[in-house]
């Protein structure tokens, strides 16, 4: 799965333990998820995606494998 | 049932309190290995100090095993998730060998004391070595659905620790 999360998050210039602290999970997972080695769950995307005001499928995008 | 834990686990002071008594017990377990002169305890010969902080330093362990992170999130518990089962995978191939030999080919039943404490000791090593391993470097394996052969190929050297530690644990069996 394919996301933006970097790019969103260095549009409102917030780091990731900032955007982990504000979501309620750690750096590692923030981390995790940017490098695509980590597939949050429904919940965790949607407070990500309400925190950059856009939609769950503007930062999450599936690719050909999943 | 939301809010609700069947094994509810400690907080992250449990980690702290479970690793400063594994370093602190670890010294002198060692130091009483290689010397059979030191005493502490009056009462107890150098064999049961031994044992004694050895057990100590597995209930450090337990400790460590039985907390929590210092933010416990989704991607924790499924490692932690992971962890046990690869640990409870591990440890049981070597103690049911030695159980398995002792009792049937054998015939010897005080092996299964040692078999016992092998399941209990390398479990707790192992979960320790796995669970920190998988959170620093995140094996990717770990969230791929696919069967064990698209698993070590999609990710070889992360089967390496464990292939390691595997090997490891069957030469502790063999010359235990």
């Amino acid at each position: 799965m394919k996301n933006t999360l970097k790019v969103e998050r260095a549009k409102l210039n917030i780091s990731q333990e900032k955007l982990a602290e504000i979501v309620g999970v750690s750096r590692q997972t923030i981390n995790s998820i940017e490098k695509r080695r980590f597939v949050p769950s429904t919940v965790i995307a949607l407070k990500i995606a309400s925190i950059f005001d856009c939609k769950v499928e503007e930062i999450f995008t599936l690719e050909d494998s999943d | 049932m939301r809010g609700f834990t069947p094994y509810p686990l400690q907080g992250y002071w449990g980690k702290k309190f479970g690793l400063f008594v594994f370093l602190v017990f670890l010294i002198p377990y060692i130091c009483f290995h290689i010397s059979d002169e030191i005493t502490l305890f009056q009462t107890l010969n150098n064999e049961q100090h031994i044992q004694l902080f050895y057990w100590v330093c597995l209930f450090g362990l337990f400790m460590m095993m039985n907390s929590k992170e210092k933010v416990e999130d989704e991607r924790v518990k499924i490692i932690r998730a992971k962890s046990i089962h690869i640990a409870y995978m591990i440890t049981l191939v070597p103690s049911f060998g030695i159980a398995l030999i002792s009792t049937v080919f054998e015939q010897d039943y005080s092996l299964l004391g040692q078999a016992a404490e092998m399941y209990i000791t390398m479990g707790l090593i192992v979960y320790q070595l796995y669970f920190h391993y998988s959170l620093l470097r995140d094996p990717a394996w770990n969230y791929n659905d696919g069967g064990p052969l698209d698993n070590f190929r999609f990710s070889r050297k992360s089967f390496l620790p464990l292939v390691i530690l595997s090997i490891l644990l069957v030469l502790y069996s063999i010359f235990l």
